[in-house]
């Protein structure tokens, strides 16, 4: 995994650890850099992982811009559209939050400026944790699926092994809409990937263009999102999706909510076994 | 052999003279880059949104291209051109400052701010160049003439 853009010093003591353990690093201005890892929170200094704050590392705005100008290759404009929406993702898919001041022209943000806080989550990929979703939607023939968390409960490392399952199981196209470019590892003869396109453009575009039988993307947050999907699911084809929420009953009050349009809803259950279910519920959201 | 020694001096003078007017030619055609690259720097943004690292590996000059490699890409501060002077030296700094750290609208504003400046110091050296090159060359001909006459 490439982590290149992490300051040298701070990438050395990372090393000193298992790296494969680690989940997210958050580096705030001014604050202690925070590891977070299987195992729990840490901090990190000179030795690797440490549980006291004292001679820890502390983030620094130059490690921020460091960051930054490393993420962007030196050229922020040709990164700018996923700056603004808070993320980038690098060569091998890590996907990098930022918060820092909005610029806003015309009602819509232009960039992010200064910037005061850096979250790199590590992607993992956990072979065979989507299993049990699989099972579900082979044996029962519903593809319309979405998945269910809070976030970092493992919806897109799910998402991830659904798509080579489905590959490798069913011989249908599967489109994957990638908006944030996490689905790096993801290849498979059946596969077709759109990368940092929003929904609403990826949908109409490859529908017509990919003629896609499944389309699996992460997290419907917008009304268009969930538009998009219902026009997709009008017209014949399959989608398997996640969304942000604790249980079904907030699912079911979100503002931009989109009744009948999945056959099986799965809410994760534990934050450090990606793909274990809690419950699974049926088109009438009752409990299977 | 005094008449060796003259035509080796003239040579010799000559030659000295080409050389301090290297520094024209350097100043010339670095200025011509740099030009080039402010231009493909605003059709790159406008257009394929190519990274700084794409655009400076097809430069053709040496010089201003290990400029940007070191300046832009390794972040050091400290550079400096011999053959330009202090007051460029420093535009050329603060140039290299605000590449590559604004978005699209802002860097092409930005481009387009110092497009008239950069000219500006490209027709300079272009004109400082046909002025003085040939005239050092002549001035240490003339010299080695005199040495000649002298020696004779």
């Amino acid at each position: 995994m490439n982590l290149d853009f992490i300051p040298s010093h701070i990438l050395s003591a990372l090393e000193k650890t298992d790296v494969k353990k680690i989940i997210e690093i958050r580096f705030r201005n001014g604050q202690p850099i925070i590891v977070k890892t299987l195992n729990g929170r840490f901090y990190l200094n000179d030795y690797g992982l440490t549980i006291l704050n004292d001679k820890c590392f502390i983030c620094r705005k130059e490690h921020l811009e460091n960051i930054l100008s490393k993420l962007t290759e030196n050229s922020l404009y040709a990164y700018n559209d996923r700056l603004k929406n808070g993320y980038l993702t690098n060569n091998s898919g890590v996907r990098i939050g930022i918060a820092g001041e909005c610029v806003f022209s015309n009602n819509e943000i232009v960039t992010i400026k200064n910037v005061s806080s850096i979250n790199v989550r590590i992607p993992s990929f956990v072979k065979d944790c989507s299993k049990k979703i699989l099972n579900y939607i082979i044996s029962s023939e519903k593809r319309n699926c979405l998945i269910i968390s809070t976030p970092g409960f493992g919806k897109t490392t799910i998402l991830k092994d659904l798509s080579i399952q489905l590959n490798s199981i069913l011989n249908k196209n599967v489109l994957i809409i990638d908006e944030r470019g996490e689905f790096k590892e993801v290849e498979g003869e059946n596969i077709d990937i759109v990368r940092y396109s929003n929904k609403y453009y990826a949908f109409n575009y490859c529908i017509r263009s990919l003629s896609p039988e499944i389309i699996i993307t992460d997290e419907l947050i917008t009304k268009e999102d969930w538009q998009c999907v219902q026009n997709a699911v009008n017209s014949g084809i399959n989608i398997i999706a996640s969304v942000h929420a604790s249980s079904i009953e907030e699912l079911i009050n979100k503002e931009f909510f989109v009744k009948n349009v999945f056959d099986l809803y799965f809410l994760l259950d534990n934050k450090d076994v990606p793909g274990k279910l809690k419950f699974v519920y049926d088109k009438d959201y009752q409990i299977i | 052999m005094k008449l060796l020694i003259g035509v080796v001096g003239v040579i010799l003078c000559t030659f000295i003279g080409k050389i301090l007017s290297e520094k024209y030619l350097k100043r010339k055609n670095f200025y011509s880059e740099f030009y080039n690259f402010n231009q493909k720097m605003k059709s790159e943004i406008s257009f394929k949104q190519s990274t700084i690292k794409n655009i400076i590996d097809k430069l053709d000059n040496e010089t201003f291209r290990c400029y940007l490699d070191e300046a832009v890409l390794m972040h050091n501060e400290n550079l400096y051109v011999s053959f330009l002077s202090d007051e460029e030296n420093d535009f050329l700094k603060e140039y290299v400052k605000n590449i590559g750290v604004f978005d699209k609208d802002s860097q092409l504003l930005y481009l387009n701010s110092v497009d008239s400046q950069i000219q500006i110091l490209y027709k300079n050296s272009f004109d400082d160049e046909k002025k003085y090159r040939k005239l050092y060359v002549k001035l240490g001909f003339l010299f080695g003439l005199i040495f000649l006459v002298i020696v004779l």
